[in-house]
């Protein structure tokens, strides 16, 4: 099943064009890492399939629903229940401590506050961040950071996660070990769309989309 | 339903996180935001105060005067024509009240079988249950036909001020009344000018008040009828245009049903218009400073919402891309400022009692008890409304333009994302800044060249300051000098008295005013004076700040006090002593060897004379040499220790000359009440104005500077990576900022100096200006240093990586 299909989007900035015609598909329990030099369009393609931005021309299907026809809040809604968003700088809350940082997605979607508590705290435990529930991003280290926002970023059992450079701000011993949290959440069964500018994370991915100005200029499978 | 409730228990769960994790913005905001629903709500119970409390109308705020113009009609037109119209009032309105007055002459039988002509008003029973009169003696409650009520003047002059005069019979016009109630000196009656017109023109001391019959106006054609009001005070709970419909219906239609020649018209009119005194002309000053006041407060609670919406912008964003719906970002906003009102009004209610109560415990005749439930409501509507408002402001855009959306995301907060425009709100910050200067300036102006001279006035006790005047010399029979001499003597022995503390006399009479009236030439200009004679205690007595000079203990005939405002006026300040009046005629070319601050209210007769702002200069009471003809008035102005000694002096004036006619005494607690010319509410009004100005001022610029500064928090960042050390970027944030300080200084100096050149006010000077730059200054180095040592103790890779 296509869980998103792109079809001819393009995207402009004035005169700038930022994505011209792409036209992608990503399956159930795919790996994809969309790669290119910086400027490419990478993290505009990742905003239009994160739905944070509205493509200027074509059709963009998630989960079969055509999302240029859908307002804001609906789109807010299929983010928070589909979507799971890493970012480069992690986009953290600061005045949140970490265990509500990750209960964000479920207490937006109306869970009872004590269990999207306690299903943050289980999100918390299966990366091996027991003893920092209660301490605030400010406390914890880039590494500890991203893990923390991985974390909130499955909590919600998203159907695809969206991972923009994640390791853009990290050493490269925490970017191998983010790298490997993502390979073992692909593993369980976890479809992800990665975008890295780096070669070697790219070649991680199962499928490789790599962007040229805008354009696709090659996709191959591992 | 649960899953709602429970949505809404975690949002504002997270916004209480929110709050907790800002304590500075929260206490700035939550301290303004208190300070501004303060000022409304104190200045709207002053303003409400001023507008109703001269009122003689219980319910003043629905009460209306209907007056018939009806051109020359006689007397017996008026009673033909009454109560036709009560009887329709009444119908219109269940809660139409209508009080009915006639003032006559009547005659009164004294205990020695006496007859005396007095000034009598008829009025309808509901007239005292109505009216707003204080009470000496006795009560109003059991006013019926039998009884009548007497003012303070007849009270004293007629039955000698006998604390049991309540229950007394008297005889009018043939007919028994017993005494009830005292009024107070100056109880607000008459609303009329009628009333006054007759007891002045009688010259009769006193006013006796017996009810008509039945509330309606009698039939009355005696030749003793002076005058039968015309008027109708009128309560009812329609509105102003119903009630303006009701009497045009009425007024046709009684004109339809006769067939005068001369049609009868309407006009209603609020009470609120019949208030004559300066508080009138006061209120929309002060609702004007409130206004200013909160329009400044408004500012800088916009400008901190602001701050703080573009610093949690990239949260906002993030939680939106989280999935949060819109609205569920806007509840947030909204909670937050639902509990900072909430906070603010508990403080600005603090705030509030604390003032009433300091108010209070002057007596003033402006009582702040009880705070107005729909004014605290529209105060901290208008804040609340405000603050979400501005809470609110950036929320759209970071939310609704998805391009901004993913740039928001990609940025720090920093308050430069989207279409922020930086250079403009840097500028929308230096007019702030320059604005803000400028009222400090103005404020610390006021406060520094007011205080230690108002506040004696404040400490001033006027309910132990009276005064009283002694006519009977308008016969002429005896000599200017034996008058003098008996005056003295009269002085003497008040003096001597052990319940006096000082006499002073004054000679203030609007007659010998008038004469004293002289034309002072200061270059082209002319200056339209008065002047008043006073012997020199009565200034200590009143505690008068003095401006310049000192008060001799006897003035020469060259010799003269002016006042502030003939200082200004005359000479353009108040430095003047030695030089000379430039004034000719009975003022002559005197030399000047004291400024007094406030000269207006010293002799009380003189304030009801002359219009505000009349300069006044004051020359040595001497009996012999004042230059003045006709009838002659002397006014002994009496410090007692507690009880008011009416019997007292008036035994010492008889005693001396048994034909002495002495007016009430009056204090001049009553007499500044009653002219509505309190000083000390004026200086309490507006110190409180000022003061709450410089917080707000302060706060605001403390707010701009330090947003201002938090703007550049990449520009540190880069700054500091590229090697600059931590004192040298302080330093270059304290430079780059001071240039906007300095610039604003200087302009609003310039502004301030020549508004008070312009309205003469001479109140900036060096210590002033001293306290302000100091002032600005010391709230520009912390609002830019601690800031900007902030900024460099954070992690300034994040800074750089976002």
């Amino acid at each position: 099943m296509s869980l998103i299909k792109l079809e001819a989007i393009g995207k402009s900035y004035g005169d700038t064009q930022a994505l011209q015609c792409i036209d992608v598909n990503i399956e159930t329990n795919e790996y994809v890492s969309i790669f290119g030099p910086s400027g490419c369009g990478k993290s505009t393609l990742l905003s239009i399939l994160g739905l944070v931005e509205q493509s200027c021309q074509g059709r963009y299907l998630l989960l079969d629903h055509d999302v240029t026809t859908l307002s804001a809040d609906q789109l807010a809604i299929l983010r928070r229940r589909h979507l799971g968003f890493i970012f480069q700088n992690f986009n953290l809350i600061d005045h949140l401590n970490n265990i509500d940082n990750i209960a964000l997605p479920l207490i937006f979607d109306g869970m009872p506050h004590q269990q999207a508590q306690h299903q943050a705290q289980e999100a918390l435990n299966s990366l091996n961040l027991v003893q920092h529930g209660t301490k605030y991003p400010w406390q914890l280290s880039g590494g500890q950071q991203q893990r923390i926002a991985i974390a909130r970023a499955l909590v919600n059992n998203p159907d695809i996660l969206l991972v923009d450079e994640p390791t853009g701000n990290l050493d490269s011993r925490a970017g191998d070990q983010v790298m490997e949290i993502l390979d073992e959440l692909h593993r369980q069964g976890s479809t992800i769309v990665l975008v890295t500018h780096d070669e070697k994370y790219a070649s991680r991915a199962l499928r490789q989309i790599v962007l040229k100005d805008g354009q696709v200029s090659s996709a191959c499978y591992a | 339903m649960l899953k709602y409730f429970s949505l809404y228990f975690s949002l504002i769960r997270i916004t209480l996180h929110q709050q907790f994790h800002q304590p500075i913005f929260m206490l700035n905001l939550t301290v303004i935001t208190a300070l501004c629903v303060a000022v409304l709500q104190l200045s709207g119970q002053l303003v409400a105060q001023v507008m109703y409390s001269q009122l003689p109308v219980v319910h003043g705020e629905n009460s209306y005067q209907l007056h018939m113009q009806q051109g020359p009609l006689a007397i017996d037109g008026y009673t033909m024509l009454y109560p036709d119209t009560l009887y329709e009032l009444s119908t219109w309105n269940v809660t139409a009240n209508v009080l009915t007055q006639q003032a006559q002459i009547s005659e009164w039988k004294t205990d020695n079988s006496e007859h005396r002509n007095i000034a009598r008003l008829s009025v309808s029973l509901n007239y005292m249950q109505q009216l707003a009169l204080q009470v000496q003696l006795g009560s109003l409650t059991s006013f019926d036909s039998q009884s009548a009520v007497i003012d303070q003047a007849f009270w004293q002059h007629n039955l000698f001020s006998d604390p049991n005069v309540i229950g007394t019979l008297i005889e009018l016009d043939g007919l028994h009344y017993r005494i009830t109630a005292v009024l107070n000196g100056d109880s607000g009656l008459p609303i009329l000018p009628s009333i006054k017109e007759i007891t002045d023109r009688s010259q009769r001391p006193g006013l006796v008040l017996t009810s008509t019959n039945q509330g309606k106006i009698t039939e009355q054609t005696d030749s003793k009828v002076l005058l039968q009001s015309p008027d109708i005070i009128l309560q009812t709970r329609l509105s102003h245009r119903e009630l303006e419909q009701a009497v045009q219906q009425w007024s046709d239609k009684y004109n339809q049903q006769t067939s005068r020649a001369k049609q009868v018209s309407f006009s209603i009119m609020t009470l609120r218009k019949a208030i004559y005194g300066s508080w009138y002309y006061m209120a929309p000053g002060l609702f004007l400073a409130a206004l200013l006041i909160l329009a400044i407060g408004l500012t800088t609670i916009g400008n901190l919402c602001l701050a703080n919406s573009a610093k949690s912008q990239r949260n906002a964003v993030c939680q939106y891309v989280l999935g949060a719906e819109r609205w569920m970002l806007w509840l947030k906003d909204a909670w937050q400022a639902f509990t900072i009102s909430v906070v603010a009004n508990a403080i600005a209610f603090t705030l509030c009692c604390i003032f009433s109560k300091l108010l209070n415990s002057i007596n003033m005749g402006l009582a702040l008890d009880q705070l107005t439930p729909s004014l605290m409501l529209l105060a901290l509507s208008i804040v609340v409304l405000w603050l979400l408002l501005f809470s609110l402001l950036t929320l759209p855009r970071a939310t609704m333009d998805l391009h901004n959306l993913a740039q928001g995301l990609a940025s720090s907060g920093k308050g430069q994302s989207g279409r922020f425009n930086l250079v403009l709100m840097k500028r929308l910050i230096n007019v702030q800044v320059f604005a803000i200067s400028t009222f400090l300036l103005l404020g610390i102006s006021y406060l520094t060249s007011n205080v230690s001279q108002l506040l004696p006035l404040l400490q001033t006790n006027y309910q132990q300051l009276a005064y009283v005047q002694v006519h009977s010399f308008r016969d002429n029979s005896s000599s200017q000098a034996s008058q003098g001499v008996l005056l003295d003597s009269i002085k003497q022995q008040l003096n001597d008295n052990h319940q006096i503390s000082d006499v002073a006399m004054l000679g203030a009479d609007p007659m010998i005013l008038s004469l004293s009236l002289a034309l002072c030439n200061q270059g082209s200009r002319s200056t339209m004076i008065s002047k008043s004679y006073v012997s020199m205690n009565v200034f200590s007595l009143l505690n008068s700040p003095i401006l310049a000079g000192a008060i001799p203990e006897r003035l020469t005939q060259n010799q003269v006090i002016i006042d502030q405002q003939a200082a200004i006026q005359l000479f353009g300040n108040v430095q003047v002593i030695g030089q000379k009046l430039p004034c000719s005629g009975s003022i002559g070319e005197r030399q000047v060897v004291a400024v007094v601050k406030i000269g207006r209210f010293i002799p009380p007769q003189i304030s009801s004379f002359i219009p505000a702002g009349q300069p006044l200069i004051f020359s040595q009471f001497d009996w012999y040499k004042m230059d003045i003809s006709g009838a002659k008035k002397a006014t002994f102005l009496i410090k007692y220790h507690q009880k008011i000694p009416y019997s007292l002096i008036n035994k010492i004036t008889k005693q001396q000359q048994n034909s002495l006619q002495l007016t009430p005494l009056t204090t001049l607690e009553q007499q500044m009440i009653k002219k509505g010319h309190d000083m000390r509410l004026s200086i309490l009004i507006s110190l409180t104005v000022t003061i709450a100005t410089i917080l707000i001022a302060g706060y605001s610029l403390y707010g701009g500077l330090s947003y201002q500064t938090q703007l550049r928090q990449h520009q540190l960042a880069v700054c500091k990576c590229l090697g600059m050390a931590p004192f040298k970027l302080v330093t270059f944030i304290v430079k780059d900022t001071g240039q906007a300080i300095i610039v604003s200084l200087v302009a609003a100096m310039l502004l301030t100096t020549a508004l008070d050149w312009l309205f003469a006010r001479q109140a900036v000077n060096t210590l002033s200006l001293s306290i302000t730059v100091i002032t600005v200054l010391a709230i520009y180095l912390v609002a830019s240093i601690y800031p900007s040592i902030q900024l460099l103790r954070n992690d300034n890779t994040r800074d750089l990586l976002y």
